[in-house]
């Protein structure tokens, strides 16, 4: 998979029950709440910062792929993502000293994120004006004959993603991929719980509309 | 269950439905590269405090009797080979005559290569390189989240936006989860 590709396809045969409830439990199971076989994310920092390196793994294992995605998907481009993924993890470690559970990890480490792509977006503009090319989200990998309306559903949904507004695109994706709650998301973009949640109602609405109006496939695989 | 899915007011209809696709769609997993790049540097990094924690105790004392040791050597041996004060009056004077003719040099050589414009001025990403070594924000500033922001607004104000650039890089070192209230 290439990295025009890699945020637009998804699973062919995705075990979709699994995946939600996967989900729930990533909101408001073992990252945010003790039991007594797993250790909380924050012990886990505690033991990390006190030189166990085995509980950093661990850690890390819980939020990988999601912040993984959220950046893929905000960045809309893999090399920045990798870049930036790898810059936030970086800040992490750096920081195991300072860190204080004061919130949930998982609200710190998208914070962090965001922290990331905020000053990443800022740079490029200045220095190289960094554009999105359209192009860059089609899969030309699969002709539109053998896409399935299930599959195709799912790329109108991630093309119309691509193409939300960056505010809202983050709102969306701190609310689907991180599982955080309007207060979470208002206070790691810096605007009003009134703001996030208008925009990501925003967001669901033109999401809502690309799901249910089918682009027409053309014969080069370009949905339009 | 995590409240924000059980908050009516905060859903429509379809949102659901927009979620469960979503949900089914994002499947992706990070690169094994990836993986590995991080968790090296995580491992790396406690090495290293293991390794500090280890020599830290006796460390700093060695550090002082050998600062102590080379102070006294020093002083012994200026105090046991000083000139007579003729001979420090002569050597003062040639070198302070060498010192002016060199910088005298150095600033025919500096205004010769100098182009025309704005010589002192630099721009661009490597200037962020340049500048990194400075500070912009002070002792006090740099000490609190919140003032430190408040001093990277005041020079982007000012129009020094890679100065402010660099103190931004420092204080998301310092302080990586900070965010400016709304």
């Amino acid at each position: 998979m290439n990295s025009a590709t890699a945020f637009l396809v998804g699973p062919t045969a995705a075990d979709s029950r699994v995946s939600r409830l996967d989900r729930v439990a990533y909101a408001g199971g073992m990252t945010g709440s003790s039991s007594r076989d797993t250790p909380t994310d924050a012990a886990l920092m505690h033991r990390y910062r006190d030189g166990d390196a085995a509980a950093f793994e661990t850690l890390y294992r819980r939020h990988n792929d999601r912040l993984y995605r959220y950046l893929l998907r905000l960045c809309r481009n893999e090399h920045t993502a990798e870049d930036l993924y790898q810059e936030v993890w970086g800040r992490v470690v750096k920081a195991r000293h300072r860190y204080r559970p004061t919130a949930k990890f998982t609200t710190w480490l998208f914070r962090i994120a965001h922290n990331c792509f905020v000053d990443s977006v800022r740079r490029n503009r200045r220095f190289s004006a960094q554009s999105a090319d359209p192009a860059e989200i089609l899969d030309p990998g699969e002709s539109p004959e053998q896409l399935t309306e299930t599959s195709l559903a799912r790329r109108r949904l991630l093309t119309a993603l691509g193409d939300l507004p960056e505010e809202q695109r983050d709102v969306f994706l701190l609310y689907e991929e991180a599982a955080l709650s309007l207060d979470e998301i208002a206070s790691i973009t810096g605007v009003n719980r009134e703001t996030a949640k208008s925009r990501l109602r925003y967001a669901n609405k033109k999401l809502r509309v690309a799901l249910a109006e089918p682009r027409i496939a053309t014969t080069d695989g370009i949905l339009k | 269950m995590n409240e924000r899915i059980t908050d009516p007011d905060d859903r429509s209809q379809g949102d659901d439905v927009v979620s469960s696709h979503y949900q089914d769609a994002s499947r992706e997993s990070v690169p094994n590269h990836l993986d590995d790049a991080v968790l090296e540097r995580a491992a790396a990094e406690v090495a290293r405090d293991r390794w500090q924690f280890r020599f830290h105790p006796w460390l700093r004392p060695l550090a002082v009797a050998a600062t102590v040791t080379l102070s006294l050597a020093v002083l012994l041996e200026v105090m046991s080979s000083a000139p007579d004060d003729d001979q420090i009056i002569e050597d003062f004077s040639s070198a302070a005559t060498d010192a002016s003719e060199r910088m005298r040099a150095l600033g025919e050589t500096t205004a010769a290569s100098r182009p025309p414009g704005n010589p002192t001025a630099a721009s661009g990403p490597g200037a962020i390189d340049a500048l990194s070594a400075q500070r912009y924000c002070s002792d006090s500033a740099i000490a609190d989240a919140e003032r430190w922001w408040t001093c990277i607004l005041a020079l982007r104000e000012e129009g020094r936006l890679e100065e402010a650039d660099a103190e931004l890089q420092r204080m998301r070192t310092d302080f990586p989860d900070f965010s400016p209230r709304p």
